[in-house]
């Protein structure tokens, strides 16, 4: 076998020399790839035999320099090469050596090598400092971008070093790595794992201190080196897919799935059985795309499904503005989608509308997030809003008025509590003029006290007793009436609607209760306000024309007090 | 624009204290914040000057608990009062609920009153919001200088130059002892809520 | 604004794309301040609510002065700690996205992040 092998070596070790014999005439394109060739063959043949190889290579590399520069090469090319096939020939037969000789005979071969190595390539001149400092910006600019600028000009920094430390090999493979970090965090962008920006940075500090400390020897630098592919090394364990095989792009792991199982329907005998080429056009779906799955994407032609209103802002109508939004120009779907729904609300019996965004068709709030943009401030609050307040605050809130703020002049306190000026000249009144006058217990009084309880039933018997009058009132009775409606009237003083109410309730059943012939003569009854004097008997009735202007007489004046009050509201 | 999620029933209301420098804006939310500290559970943020003046906003939210299952969180801020600082006022306006004007009343600063309320009205036209359309409470802050003899503007003056137009509630107010503060506070509250309330609860 | 579904959603995709990824923080608000929702690796005890007035105020302020220079807005707004970073995002005219993140992740790769999070939860709210 070994004599086989040599021999064979031996005959290309002749193939080759003959070749360069004729390459001293000339060196032809043709012949100098056979010689590449031919030299790439006899480095496989040399593969097992380690001491030899170095010159396997040397020759190999030689050729490729000899086919890259042709007749441009150093002329000290070819007899080196015929130096190296014959020290190989040398080798290979084994005369006259003993290994010691043998690997003496090797080692100077390559030293010939390097120097004819170093008077061809000059080496770099040794890294700088300086060198480093385009590198230094786009690790930098990485750290804060990640984008095909920044990415592009990294390549560019590296290939700069390339060129420039040719030769230093240590630098040249930590540029490499720095390389695939870059390679790898382009093509998973912003599923690139954290650490990678990381390893870059980490890298491009140990590629510094190498550069900063030439004095390094070359243990001492491949200590580095190793340093840098064990990070390497670890973050590409890291980065794999989290079950912990190392997932390829393009390639799927079928271990799991080489057990038997007959496909689907294989038991069926069917004449076009289809094969694995003929398998119908599957589409992939894109991992990324699963997370949005929930949320159902409209896609061109598809039927727009969701819930009017869906994202827009709360601007519907309120149940009084119904008609006016109605008449306004509509933008899109969704709001004349609103308006047939309000239109709907507007025809129906229904009286509770409730106009929020977030209701559906239902009415009922649908989940989610949404903003309040429309403010009714005619609403007067729900009770709930007044107890949860006073509640929080303490319900006890008028010790406040005059004693917080400790103020020994009464009258300083008074201004706080009763400001019941109502000399408004110059100031047009409004109607929380009340709400100054802080000694109203009746402004942040809870709705449903007790007093109001009573009140609602001073009302309701009110209510029955108006029911239950009949034609001609008795005088105990009227009496009665007048002094209800008087007692709520002084109750409800400092209300300004509800003792005007009254007022007129009062005024207008005083009107009636009194017997028609009488009426002529008597203007108001006893229930009148404090700025109205009782007329005198006798005296002209005044003429209020929103009272005593009625459409037509009476025809008949028997009738009871609620159909005389109807009548004055007949239009 | 309150904020409203259904799902977890939870509702946030902007309140603003708006009003000319100096007026005793911060000086509402302090006594706010130092009077219920115990309720409030939150810090309150003050982004202020060296001289203790606002420089951007101060912010007191707070949970007043639930209504109608909604829980409402009323989340209070006072714009920075000095002129130069109008565009800050119009950013810290920006999803306001609810405004509380704080009128100054030293007599020297009735100019000053009249031409904020005009700003706030600018302002909210920026963010497409109308004075009229919003929750608002006056309060006629400093009555206690009345009592030491400053010259201070009348109540009646003050309701005639800045609430004849608007007619909104109005308090007379100390908020450096807390004179009126938790009512002007409350009443703000309410009339806010109550003005989303038919949206909501 | 939202509906819960799309909340839903925008929760995931922060949850997967930023809070698995090693972010501390993710808060995502309106203009006016508000949190709409907020995310963290389980180590947090911000006061949401203040950061979140905070936060908009000063986007808000930030957006004001480019305004004021000329610029539309400004591509990056961007606080570096000692140990903790945050970067502000807007999402969509109305939300911002701010992400709060260790010295151990390298803001170019959580602008990565935040920018897809920003496209998908615009392809949310066009849904």
């Amino acid at each position: 076998m070994d004599e086989d092998s040599n021999s064979r070596i031996i005959s290309t070790i002749q193939e080759l020399s003959g070749l360069i014999a004729s390459f001293e005439n000339g060196i032809p394109d043709q012949d100098v790839q056979l010689f590449v060739q031919t030299a790439s063959g006899l480095k496989i043949q040399l593969q097992d035999r380690k001491r030899l190889l170095p010159l396997g290579q040397m020759i190999l590399s030689l050729g490729k320099y000899l086919a890259s520069n042709r007749t441009a090469a150093h002329q000290g090319t070819l007899p080196l090469l015929q130096e190296q096939l014959d020290a190989l020939k040398t080798l290979i037969t084994g005369r006259d050596l003993d290994p010691a000789g043998q690997d003496r005979l090797v080692k100077e071969m390559i030293a010939k090598f390097k120097a004819f190595k170093e008077i061809v390539v000059p080496p770099a001149p040794a890294p700088v400092p300086g060198d480093l400092d385009e590198l230094k910006a786009v690790v930098l600019s990485i750290d804060w971008e990640i984008s095909s600028g920044t990415i592009s000009q990294f390549r560019v920094a590296l290939d700069h070093l390339f060129q420039k430390w040719r030769g230093h090999w240590v630098n040249i493979n930590l540029l490499k790595i720095m390389q695939r970090m870059v390679n790898y965090i382009e093509s998973k962008k912003d599923t690139a794992h954290t650490d990678s920006i990381d390893i870059l940075k980490s890298v491009y500090i140990i590629l510094e201190k190498v550069v900063h400390q030439p004095g390094l020897s070359v243990p001492e630098k491949k200590q580095r080196l190793d340093q840098a592919i064990d990070l390497f090394n670890s973050f590409k364990k890291r980065a794999v897919a989290p079950h912990g095989k190392t997932v390829e792009s393009g390639q799927e792991d079928f271990s799991q799935f080489q057990q038997d199982m007959p496909p689907a329907l294989s038991h069926l005998s069917h004449e076009t059985k289809q094969t694995p080429e003929d398998s119908s056009e599957i589409t992939l779906l894109d991992p990324e795309e699963v997370m949005v799955q929930p949320v159902s994407r409209n896609k061109a032609g598809e039927e727009n499904l969701q819930p009017a209103l869906q994202g827009k802002r709360n601007d519907s109508p309120g149940a009084g503005n119904v008609m006016e939004n109605l008449l306004n120009p509509k933008e899109t779907e969704a709001d004349k989608m609103l308006d047939s729904i309000h239109l709907m609300d507007v025809n129906s019996t229904n009286p509770v509308h409730n106009p929020a965004a977030m209701a559906g068709a239902d009415g009922e709030l649908k989940p989610g997030m949404s903003e309040i943009t429309r403010y009714n401030k005619q609403s007067e609050p729900i009770p709930e809003i007044e107890g949860t307040l006073n509640e929080f605050f303490g319900i006890d809130m008028e010790s406040d008025a005059g004693k917080d703020i400790g103020l020994e002049d009464s009258s300083e306190a008074e201004a706080l509590q009763d400001n019941t000026d109502t000399d408004t000249d110059g100031v047009v009144p409004f109607d929380y003029e009340d709400e100054v006058d802080e000694t109203s217990e009746s402004s942040f009084q809870v709705p449903l006290s007790g007093s109001d309880d009573a009140d609602l039933t001073v009302l309701k018997g009110l209510e029955e007793a108006f029911c239950e009058l009949p034609a001609d009132v008795d005088q105990p009775d009227r009496t009665k009436i007048l002094q209800d409606l008087e007692i709520l009237g002084t109750k409800w003083e400092g209300e300004p609607v509800k003792s005007s109410l009254v007022k007129i309730i009062g005024l207008l059943f005083d009107r009636l209760s009194i017997p028609e012939v009488e009426q002529t003569s008597v203007q108001e009854g006893s229930f009148r306000s404090d700025d109205q004097e009782a007329p005198q008997p006798g005296t002209e009735p005044k003429q209020e024309p929103d009272i005593t202007d009625s459409p037509s007489p009476d025809p008949d004046p028997q009738k009871g007090v609620l159909s005389k009050l109807k009548r004055f509201f007949r239009f | 624009m309150a904020l409203v999620n259904v799902k977890t029933k939870e509702v946030k209301v902007k309140i603003v204290y708006y009003g000319p420098g100096r007026g005793g804006k911060t000086t509402n939310l302090e006594y706010i914040n130092t009077t219920y500290r115990d309720q409030i559970k939150s810090e309150m943020v003050s982004l202020k000057t060296q001289d203790d003046r606002t420089l951007f906003f101060d912010f007191l939210p707070f949970d007043i608990g639930r209504i109608k299952g909604f829980k409402v969180i009323i989340q209070l801020y006072t714009v920075p009062g000095q002129v130069k600082y109008n565009a800050t006022r119009r950013l810290v306006l920006k999803g306001v609920d609810g405004i509380v004007f704080v009128a100054d009343i030293q007599k020297f600063q009735r100019k000053r009153n009249i031409e904020s309320l005009n700003q706030l009205y600018e302002n909210l036209k920026t963010h497409n919001l109308d004075l009229f359309d919003l929750p608002l409470v006056m309060q006629y802050n400093k009555v206690d200088l009345r009592n030491k003899g400053e010259d201070s503007i009348p109540t009646k003056i003050l309701q005639q130059d800045l609430n004849s137009v608007l007619r909104v509630p109005a308090f007379e107010a100390s908020a450096l002892g807390g004179g009126n503060v938790m009512k002007t506070l409350k009443k703000i509250i309410s009339m806010t809520l109550a003005s989303i309330q038919d949206q909501l609860f | 604004m939202f509906n819960q579904e799309q909340l839903n959603a925008i929760d995931t995709i922060i949850k997967s794309h930023l809070i698995d990824s090693g972010v501390e923080n993710v808060i995502y608000i309106d203009m006016a301040g508000n949190s709409i929702t907020q995310h963290d690796n389980g180590n947090s005890n911000l006061d949401y609510m203040a950061f979140s007035a905070l936060a908009a105020g000063n986007f808000a302020a930030v957006d004001a002065m480019a305004k004021l220079i000329g610029e539309s807005e400004f591509s990056l707004l961007f606080h570096k700690g000692e140990k903790s970073s945050i970067h502000f995002s807007k999402v969509t005219e109305n939300t911002i996205l701010i992400t709060m993140f260790p010295k151990s992740i390298s803001l170019g790769i959580v602008r990565l992040k935040v920018s897809k999070v920003v496209t998908e939860i615009n392809e949310i709210c066009s849904a």
